[in-house]
């Protein structure tokens, strides 16, 4: 085919440009395989074992757990077909890009390598989850060797149907990718409660596949691996139908993220997956009403202008309290494990309702734009936040109390998220990384100063992670931490307004 | 009205100023980015600032917008020293200076009218002041548009339309007319020279000789030894 010979005839050149040795390679293989030595094997031992202790198998070999399991694959679906529209698996380079979008090459073509790079690695990485996963019960007596090897074949199978719903939600529109995934989620969570929903979908067959000492049900692996068969069919096409226009974008995007990355902005680099406004620009978001109102109305249509952003940080918001009230219904000695996802959830679903912080912290250190005065508008930018705290946090919580946890935990979990708000405004208050940390600090061990750029750039994750891991502390009582948490706020505000002073 | 410098010189006494600069100077590790400057604008007149590449022009309207300290000598704004902590200072000095943060989420008109609200006016009022300045400024049909969707003349436009729909006394623009074209400028020219004649003191540092000829009652040239 001609397309073939011109594309061997590029890829020839590309091997033989001046850059390109072969030391380079020889390299990333030594270091992956040095990595995967000195750093991989020690984790997955410890997650093994780990995973192998009483507790924690009481919950992933209890009777819910394959259920859970399809809940969370269905859900990694829908996940997998939004990520599509902000970083498709069939990507390359943006010059790479440029060229096969305007080239005359079949995408099928031009496509397929680096489409088959990103759906290897998915099916690793959930292969060595499932590996884990699987290992550990195998340890424990609770699986037989054969399940873990159908289990694990079954999650490789997943990680290919996955990827390509990657790669579906990489080739339709936006639209499209939003109702697709959101019709995924709902059925994937329906089919987890309902009895008998597992059979009827890929996630389920997953489910009915979870290791154990029964059977191996064999027909659920033969139905994965016939789905697999058929979807492939439909890769050509889907790799086709990818806009031009789209797969420069995306390219551009991820490019100026890892330069921003490279440079330690991390601010810099999240803001280049913040979607612009697409929609609502006849609604009216600055409405006749009280001040405050008049803030929250601003901040909500200004949010819902961006649909899939709110949806996203309300269901994350959901799973939040539902994961820190949780805390008080897990055993003590993994309460820390949901703590700590919940705080992280909590944290990134937050950053959604923090442009007004954003922009706050931006218009302070200029001639003044707003008259309110940089406390006050940044307590009014707090209102939405705060509103999507009590209302979805405390769902979340009050989901929890119903299947177990404690109320006066559900309460912690409100007042933990309302913590995180004034993280959050600490965080848009930080302003440029100082330009000290980029010098060198040699020490015995080598350099540290990059160190101390992460430290920085991930100071309020850090803060959160700790803060939801001492939630989850037996010494601590419910009360005590409801008392403490406004202290913690009250610091964490105090620390916000010496950055904005020092940006001035 | 460029041809009327000298009349706007602030010299006798009684006259109301509306910036006074006495040997102003910032300098960083010995380094000069403005050398020592002296002035007097009179209150509801125009200044422009000129002066080459580094002569220390945008470091100037910085230090009088309070937005950095000087290292030496001292600046008053009507009758307020200059320090931006000041609830009255900050009330009376508007401007663009570098970089304008516009709100992503909001159209132009509701950030305009937002702008507004902040300082106080009721939001019918507010509306209208921005339904006005989005037609002076030529950005009428753009309204329901979002600041990203702007070209970068049009966005320098929204930004200067941004920094005048507040209330102020003084005015201090960086190089307005930057990435402008003629017509644009020409109409900027006409705003600002709107904005004096209703009592504003303006001052602008700018590069283009038709605009600081068409708008300003004096200069202010700065040098560099």
């Amino acid at each position: 085919m001609a397309s073939n010979s011109t594309l061997r005839r590029l890829r020839r050149l590309r091997r033989d440009r001046q850059a390109q040795s072969e030391s380079d390679l020889t390299y990333v293989i030594y270091v992956s395989v040095m990595l995967l030595l000195i750093v991989g094997v020690p984790i997955i031992r410890t997650a093994v074992l780990g995973l192998a202790t009483p507790d924690v198998l009481a919950l992933v070999a209890g009777p819910a757990a394959p259920a859970v399991l399809a809940a969370i694959t269905g859900l990694l679906f829908a996940a997998l077909v939004v990520l599509g529209r902000t970083r498709g698996p069939a990507l390359m380079d943006p010059f790479r890009s440029v060229v096969v979008a305007s080239n005359h090459l079949p995408r099928r073509h031009t496509l397929r390598r680096p489409f088959l790079v990103s759906a290897s690695q998915l099916v690793v990485a959930l292969a060595a989850v499932a590996l884990i996963l699987a290992s550990a019960l195998a340890v424990a007596g609770a699986a037989t060797a054969l399940s873990v090897i159908a289990f694990v074949a079954a999650t490789v199978l997943i990680g290919i149907f996955a990827s390509i719903a990657w790669l579906l939600g990489q080739s339709v529109s936006t639209q499209a990718s939003q109702r697709v995934a959101a019709v995924l989620a709902v059925v994937s969570l329906g089919t987890a409660v309902i009895p008998g929903g597992l059979v009827a979908t890929p996630w389920g067959w997953i489910a009915l596949l979870y290791p154990s000492s029964a059977f191996v049900a064999w027909p659920a692996l033969g139905a994965l691996a016939a789905l697999v068969i058929l979807a492939a069919f439909a890769i050509p096409r889907l790799l086709d139908s990818i806009r031009g226009p789209e797969l420069t974008a995306q390219a551009q995007r991820w490019s100026s993220a890892a330069t921003f990355s490279a440079t330690a902005d991390l601010a810099g680099a999240f803001a280049e997956f913040r979607s612009l406004p697409t929609v609502g620009r006849r609604w009216r978001a600055v409405q006749n009403v009280p001040t405050p109102v008049v803030m929250f109305v601003r901040d909500l249509v200004g949010s819902l202008r961006s649909p899939e952003r709110p949806i996203v940080a309300a269901l994350s918001l959901l799973v939040a309290g539902f994961l820190l009230a949780s805390t008080s219904s897990v055993p003590a000695t993994v309460a820390w494990a949901p703590a700590l996802l919940g705080g992280i959830f909590a944290f990134l679903a937050l950053g959604v309702w923090s442009d007004g912080f954003r922009h706050a912290s931006d218009t302070a250190v200029g001639v003044p734009l707003y008259g309110f005065g940089v406390v006050k508008e940044f307590a009014l930018h707090a209102t939405l936040p705060a509103v999507g705290v009590i209302v979805f946090v405390g769902s979340g919580a009050l989901a929890a109390s119903v299947a177990g946890a404690s109320l006066l935990s559900a309460a912690v979990a409100v007042a933990f998220a309302l913590f995180v708000i004034t993280v959050r405004m600490m965080n848009a208050t930080k302003g440029q990384m100082p330009l000290e940390l980029l010098a060198p600090i040699p020490t015995a061990a080598g350099d540290l100063s990059g160190m101390l750029i992460v430290l920085w750039q991930a100071d309020a994750l850090l803060l959160i992670s700790v803060a939801s891991i001492v939630l989850a502390s037996t010494w601590l009582s419910a009360p005590l931490l409801l008392a403490t948490l406004p202290v913690a706020s009250t610091i964490v505000l105090w620390l916000a307004s010496r950055n904005i002073a020092a940006a001035r | 009205m460029g041809k009327s410098h000298n009349a706007a010189v602030a010299a006798s006494a009684g006259t109301a100023f509306g910036v006074r600069v006495d040997s102003l100077a910032v300098q960083i590790d010995d380094v000069p980015l403005l050398e020592s400057v002296s002035f007097d604008i009179l209150s509801g007149t125009a200044a422009a600032i000129t002066g080459a590449n580094g002569a220390g022009k945008t470091t100037l309207l910085r230090v009088l917008a309070g937005l950095m300290p000087p290292t030496a000598g001292s600046a008053h704004v009507g009758d307020l020293p200059v320090d931006e902590r000041s609830p009255a200072f900050r009330r009376m000095v508007a401007g663009h200076i570098g970089h304008t943060s516009f709100a992503r989420d909001l159209t132009l008109d509701e950030q305009l009218t937002m702008v507004g609200v902040s300082w106080g006016a009721e939001v019918p009022t507010a509306r209208e002041r921005a339904t006005a300045l989005l037609d002076d400024f030529g950005l009428t049909r753009l309204r329901t548009r979002f600041a990203h969707e702007l070209s970068s003349g049009q966005a320098q436009m929204f930004s200067l339309a941004l920094a005048i729909a507040r209330p102020f006394d003084v005015l201090m623009l960086d190089e307005p007319e930057q990435r402008l074209d003629k017509e644009r400028r020409t109409q900027v020219a006409r705003i600002l020279r709107g904005l004096v004649a209703e009592g504003t003191t303006l001052l602008f540092a700018s590069h283009n000789a038709k605009l600081i000829d068409a708008v300003s009652d004096r200069t202010v040239a700065l040098t560099r030894s």
